[in-house]
């Protein structure tokens, strides 16, 4: 499904910050990208959905060569990956469930399916009752689960999470940690970069530990 | 249908977050295609009007004597074969007499013990001669007028043509001074949507990037972008369309009568303003959005 090998990125010549990195993940995997903050975790998951590009090394993923994807090409890899950010990243002027319709709309799914696909998800990550307030009227927690359900409503081939529960408090970390794990049991592959270890470990799967930019430990 | 929508909606969002920026930029772009407009429509009058004048315009070639029915055949034959007259009818002296009472009334000529006048020929001329005689000056009508005037029996040739150069110098004026200020305030139109666009992208730059994030196409993103920069041209050129119309109506009612576009010049008019405003918008797009 993913396979990231022997990966670098490099900004300058003599500070690289990912250094030799190298793992899998298959159909149904959930994982788990810790380590400290500065270790490279946000530049390996920018890597993923091509908002960068490695320096060398070699990413594929499902059917995309991402070293030699053209950028006219990126969008249908996008469309492939379900993103989740810390900062949620909703249009503001959009209501949630508008900003959930969005990831279909630009895959050029009708009218009927969205809406119907839209409830279906909303409900699934429990935020249904407020599919039709606006971002700003949401809480953190409400949020990110919005922002989740518009990772995955399009099944994407993986869902990449960049510290989602950097801006929640224990309570929705947990909840929304439960809610992965929901949806990894539907069959999603997940990798979520967190620096929370110990909230990673908890749920027993496997944990890739960056360090300086290179992968120090695989633990399962 | 779906799309449509769409764009509708982020073009009524753009317009709504920036309404007094997107009307100062239709203003301005109705403003740039006035003028150009305006010397368009006069350009057409003036070539109308050149036009009438040529297709209405002659030569008068006076004869020394009044001619025999056999003579007049003659000299018409020699006159039709200088090429470039396309009718040559005699006047009599009697005729022009005639003529010349019916102009100026019965007064005019009384107490005239003997007619003055010569008989003559009046020549209707060739539209090509008059082309010719716009693009390489005057020699072309010249070399006709010698070579009537090498003909035996003439004594005086009158022919305006001096004021047909004029009108001709006037409509070639109009229409560089229109073709100049058309590519001015084309530009000015140009940049003036380009900068609406620009702010209308900062204003949705977070939205943008995250159609990105959820994998939309370049073309997907900027549609509705360079669709606003259409509709202010069009817009702007439809409102300048209008404002014309209106001036060619009162000038015609209270001045001359002033002939407007016809159908097919307005919506060349309408469509320049269209492409103006997506050439604008697309300038922004490839400028401020970095996809």
């Amino acid at each position: 499904m993913l396979s990231v090998r022997n990966v670098s990125k490099y900004y300058s010549r003599r500070q690289a910050v990912l250094s030799g990195i190298t793992f899998d993940l298959n159909k149904g995997d959930m994982a788990f990208l810790t380590g400290p903050s500065g270790s490279g975790k946000s530049t390996l998951l920018r890597l993923l959905f091509l908002e960068e590009k490695p320096s060398s090394g070699k990413i594929t993923l499902g059917p995309f060569d991402l070293n030699s994807l053209p950028k006219n090409r990126i969008p249908y890899l996008r469309r492939h990956v379900g993103v989740v950010f810390q900062d949620f990243r909703l249009i503001p002027d959009r209501t949630a469930a508008e900003n959930v319709a969005l990831a279909m709309e630009v895959v050029g799914k009708m009218g009927g399916k969205i809406r119907k696909k839209t409830d279906d998800i909303l409900k699934l990550v429990g935020i249904w009752q407020k599919r039709n307030q606006y971002p700003h009227q949401l809480s953190g927690g409400e949020a990110q689960r919005v922002a989740l359900a518009r990772a995955v409503v399009n099944e994407p081939l993986v869902i990449l999470a960049d510290e989602p529960t950097g801006n929640l408090d224990d309570r929705n970390s947990i909840e929304l940690f439960e809610l992965f794990r929901k949806i990894n049991i539907r069959g999603s592959t997940i990798l979520i970069a967190t620096h929370q270890v110990s909230l990673a470990e908890e749920y027993g799967r496997r944990i890739l530990y960056l360090e300086n930019g290179a992968l120090r430990e695989e633990r399962s | 249908m779906r799309a449509l929508l769409r764009i509708a909606v982020e073009i009524g969002r753009a317009i709504r977050y920036e309404l007094l920026s997107t009307l100062g930029a239709l203003l301005t772009v109705f403003l740039a295609m006035s003028l150009p407009g305006a010397l368009w429509i006069m350009s057409n009058n003036l070539s109308r009007a050149e036009h009438e004048l040529k297709s209405g315009f002659t030569v008068d070639v006076f004869l020394v004597d009044e001619l025999s029915a056999g003579e007049v055949e003659n000299m018409r034959s020699e006159l039709m074969a200088l090429g470039g007259v396309t009718e040559a009818q005699y006047f009599s002296r009697q005729d022009a007499l005639y003529k010349m009472r019916e102009t100026f009334g019965l007064e005019m000529i009384q107490g005239i013990d003997e007619n003055p006048l010569p008989a003559s020929f009046v020549l209707k001329i060739d539209e090509s001669i008059f082309e010719s005689y716009k693009s390489i000056g005057s020699r072309a009508s010249d070399s006709l007028i010698a070579r009537i005037g090498e003909l035996p029996g003439i004594e005086d040739i009158v022919f305006s043509g001096e004021m047909l150069h004029s009108l001709s110098r006037i409509i070639d004026s109009v229409e560089i001074l229109g073709i100049a200020i058309g590519v001015l305030v084309a530009l000015s139109a140009i940049f003036i949507v380009a900068n609406t666009v620009r702010i209308a992208i900062s204003d949705r730059r977070k939205a943008v990037e995250i159609m990105q994030l959820v994998g939309a196409t370049r073309s997907y993103i900027l549609t509705p972008f360079v669709s606003l920069g259409g509709l202010l041209g069009l817009f702007g050129a439809a409102l300048a369309a209008l404002f014309l119309w209106l001036s060619t109506n009162f000038v015609s009612q209270h001045l001359i009568k002033v002939f407007f576009f016809d159908n097919y010049e307005i919506t060349a008019f309408i469509l320049t303003g269209l492409l103006l405003g997506m050439v604008g918008a697309l300038l922004a797009t490839n400028k401020f959005l970095k996809i």
